[in-house]
């Protein structure tokens, strides 16, 4: 298996090659480092070789540094891609190399790359927290994965996420829990009323689960409540090694990641890792790409 | 910085391999965007920014040839053609975001090269502060005609308020080019429509004003206007010419595209040359139309009053076009933003490749990691440029104009050591083949001559201190001062990096050479 890491030579690269790092070494996997070079603007400005060599010299430069920084365990290639844009130079790179993962960076975690390809890729994509954010004081960013947290609501698709989650959890030998999000709409999250709401969520979660994924061993299921999503994400128990996965928006076509809105603002408040698995599609994590 | 080091000793001889053939790419790294004939003409007439260029340049040029405005566009064009046949052959054999300074060094040597360098840079950068300069002016005066407020327009003869705006949209400029945001293709293609429709319109209605006795001087065309030989002077002449070469200025961008256009072989050379003819088109239209509809006097409007001359359409248009001037304030507004952009990558590129070969400080060298921008050049670029602005709109009234003169002489200056440096760089492959003699040696070689006649002569007549707009300091023409200040500025800053990065100096990073058969 093949992991694509889309790396820029800032700190958000840096948090994408950690966890790039991380699941390379869960998965068994190897490590590309790819640096997509946006065409010059076309339009305006004529393209000029030289600068465009000059540029290029620049991110094989910047792209051996971060090679440096992967441990010796891991393999790791890197590529510098052209494209117009960066996150068509990432899916196009990812078809190429036979990638069945994309980790993108934290700190341009909700910029316009990680939004388009969170948006449009036929493979799962990881989204690196920022290292500053991390959970419980430790290194999140260095530890390995210990817990996958499947998060879930009630609605249909759930079982996809759930089988997804599943297939990882046994795939890098970790544990499975079942997380539920509750918004309470101007409810204090601390009245007893909202500890029973949570408490009956939990029981639908679990009668959900075992009508619809019987198969699936799970862990623990939780239930978060909060103010909102984000404020929920934030009130719920985190550990350094755990690994999110979401499944699709509705919005979706099939075989495609579209990122919607809960699992949105997840993404802004989350302290780890986050996965996005395609609609419609048996994840397998296999050389090959999953196809539509 | 470390990546600095790596990128430098990376880096491959300029020279050395074309650049799509090495470093390990996937994809051919021009495929993406690549641009048709239709594109690149877009390109050129972008870059070269008729509207603002005319405004800026017509008027002092009617004041140093007269009548024969037409004459000198038509001859201003051959150096500016002569000099981009080096320019393309020096691009295709050695591809480098520094252009004239790499292929100078490459060809005399550190100092000259280091010169050629600072000659573009400085001609980019007092272009940057004009091309803002003129952008202030018509900002107000477009909000003067839209809201019907005469007084609005008048806000640009205050120097604070001129120098603020400037800056902001300087500002505004720099963070483009930072962030590289593009324009797409068809909002480009929309800017350069508009902006010749209103030329065309302009002239148009120059003329029938003319023709029904409402212009306000109305002089008969005369095929005289046409005759560079009926200019009083050399001297004139040839002021004239240096002001004839920055409004072709940027029309060579469309020749040294070869490797980007798609379709024919031929597609190069058909854009620069319907390039040239719209421009040259355009420019006669509106030259003749302007001088029969104005004169060459000093009346109120006549092109040879020197209140209006720096900036010709600010002044002429609501006579013109009466109520839809402001059409014109928009198209020139408009051909300024876009040059400003595009004329923003030159020095910022320049610079880099200066630090990139240790001629400057390295610094000069970074590229911005997340937009992949030349991020250190372009603002000391931006800096220099507002600061440039700023003071020069203290020293002298007439700024604009006076810039656009010492502007051309550093174009002059710049386009000179990069044809010679073509004729000697080649000087073992020119006997080669025909075309290598034509456009490697002839052209480039009598453009150079050309190119340095005006240089002197343009330095020698400005000591005069009723040169240009006549704005003057210490007894000798404030274009003069300008000249020599920029030159001796360049001078001092070289012998500074000599003593602090002799390297480049010894011929270590860029070493001299010679194409080999």
């Amino acid at each position: 298996m093949k992991i694509l890491v889309g790396y820029t030579h800032t700190a958000g690269g840096g948090d994408a090659v950690r966890l790039g790092v991380r699941l390379a070494r869960a998965l068994d996997a190897t490590l590309e480092l790819v640096m997509v070079l946006t065409s010059e603007r076309g339009a305006l400005v004529p393209r000029d070789a030289g600068y465009t060599q000059h540029v290029r010299t620049a991110a094989e430069s910047w792209l051996a540094e971060a090679a440096g920084t992967v441990p010796d365990d891991v393999r790791v290639g890197t590529h510098v891609e052209q494209a117009d844009s960066a996150a068509g130079g990432l899916l196009s790179a990812s078809r190429r190399l036979g990638t069945t993962l994309i980790v993108v960076g934290g700190r341009e975690r909700t910029g316009s790359v990680a939004n388009s390809l969170l948006h449009a890729s036929r493979v799962p994509v990881a989204v690196a927290p920022t290292t500053a954010g991390g959970a419980g004081g430790g290194t999140p960013a260095e530890a390995p994965l210990t817990r996958v947290t499947a998060a879930v609501g009630l609605r249909p698709g759930a079982e996809e996420v759930m089988r997804a989650a599943a297939a990882a959890a046994a795939r890098t030998g970790t544990d499975l829990r079942v997380l539920s999000l509750v918004p309470l709409d101007a409810k204090d999250p601390a009245a007893p009323e909202a500890a029973a709401t949570a408490n009956e969520h939990a029981e639908r979660v679990r009668g959900f689960l075992e009508a619809a994924a019987p198969e699936v061993a799970v862990t623990d299921v939780a239930v978060a409540t909060g103010r909102g999503i984000e404020d929920a994400v934030r009130r719920a128990e985190w550990q350094p090694g755990d690994l999110v996965v979401v499944g699709s928006s509705r919005l979706a076509s099939r075989g495609r990641i579209f990122l919607g809105s809960t699992a949105g603002k997840m993404l802004r408040a989350l302290p780890v890792p986050l996965v996005i698995v395609p609609r419609e599609t048996e994840l397998t994590f296999d050389d090959e790409e999953t196809t539509a | 910085m470390s990546s600095t080091e790596a990128q430098r000793a990376a880096a491959p001889a300029p020279g050395g391999e074309p650049a799509e053939q090495s470093g390990g790419l996937s994809k051919k790294g021009l495929s993406a965007g690549s641009v048709g004939l239709i594109g690149a003409i877009v390109i050129g007439i972008s870059c070269i920014a008729p509207a603002y260029t005319f405004t800026a340049a017509i008027g002092p040029t009617a004041s140093a040839v007269g009548l024969q405005v037409p004459a000198i566009i038509l001859v201003g064009f051959i150096p500016m053609l002569l000099v981009a046949f080096g320019y393309r052959e020096l691009n295709r054999s050695m591809p480098d975001s520094g252009t004239s300074f790499t292929w100078a060094t490459r060809a005399f040597g550190p100092w000259i090269g280091w010169l050629g360098g600072w000659g573009l840079i400085a001609a980019t950068i007092l272009v940057l502060s004009n091309l803002a300069g003129v952008a202030v002016d018509f900002l107000y005066l477009l909000l003067a005609q839209i809201t019907g407020n005469a007084g609005i327009a008048d806000l640009t003869s205050n120097p604070l308020i001129n120098v603020a705006t400037c800056l902001a949209f300087m500002a505004a400029a720099t963070a483009i080019s930072y962030r590289d945001m593009q324009t797409t293709q068809r909002v480009q293609y929309l800017l350069v429509g508009f902006q010749i429709a209103v030329l065309v319109v302009f002239a148009v209605a120059a003329l029938r004003h003319v023709a029904d006795g409402s212009a306000f001087d109305a002089t008969p065309i005369a095929l005289e206007w046409f005759n560079p030989f009926a200019v009083d002077s050399f001297s004139a002449v040839a002021a004239g010419l240096s002001l004839s070469i920055f409004i072709f200025w940027g029309w060579d961008v469309t020749l040294t595209m070869n490797e980007e256009t798609k379709g024919s072989a031929s597609t190069p050379g058909k854009a620069a040359t319907l390039t040239v003819l719209i421009i040259v088109g355009l420019y006669l239209l509106l030259s003749v139309a302007l001088i029969a509809f104005a004169g060459v006097g000093t009346g109120e409007y006549g092109l040879g009053n020197e209140e209006i001359q720096e900036n010709v359409f600010f002044h002429l248009s609501h006579l013109v076009l009466g109520p839809f001037a402001w059409l014109v304030s928009l198209a020139v507004l408009s051909s300024s933003a876009a040059s400003l952009q595009s004329t923003f990558v030159s020095p910022a590129r320049t610079l880099l490749a200066m630090g990139h070969y240790g001629a400057i400080s390295p610094k000069f060298a970074r590229i911005s990691p997340r937009f992949f921008t030349p991020g250190y050049a372009t603002i000391v670029s931006a800096v220099v440029a507002s600061a440039f602005y700023a003071v020069m709109r203290f020293v002298s009234e007439n700024v604009l104009w006076d810039t656009i003169t010492a502007l051309g002489m550093m174009i002059c200056l710049y386009y000179g050591i990069t044809a010679f440096a073509s004729v000697w760089y080649f000087r073992r492959t020119f006997t080669a083949s025909v075309r290598n003699f034509v456009f490697q040696l002839l052209c480039p070689g009598i453009g150079g001559i050309i190119l340095m006649i005006l240089f002197f002569t343009t330095i020698i007549d400005s000591m005069d201190p009723a040169y240009g707009s006549g704005s003057h300091l210490f007894g000798l023409g404030l274009v003069f001062v300008l000249g020599m200040a920029v030159l001796g500025i360049g001078v001092v800053i070289m012998v500074v990096q000599y003593v602090r990065r002799p390297a480049f100096f010894r011929g270590e990073t860029l070493t001299t050479a010679a194409e080999e058969r």
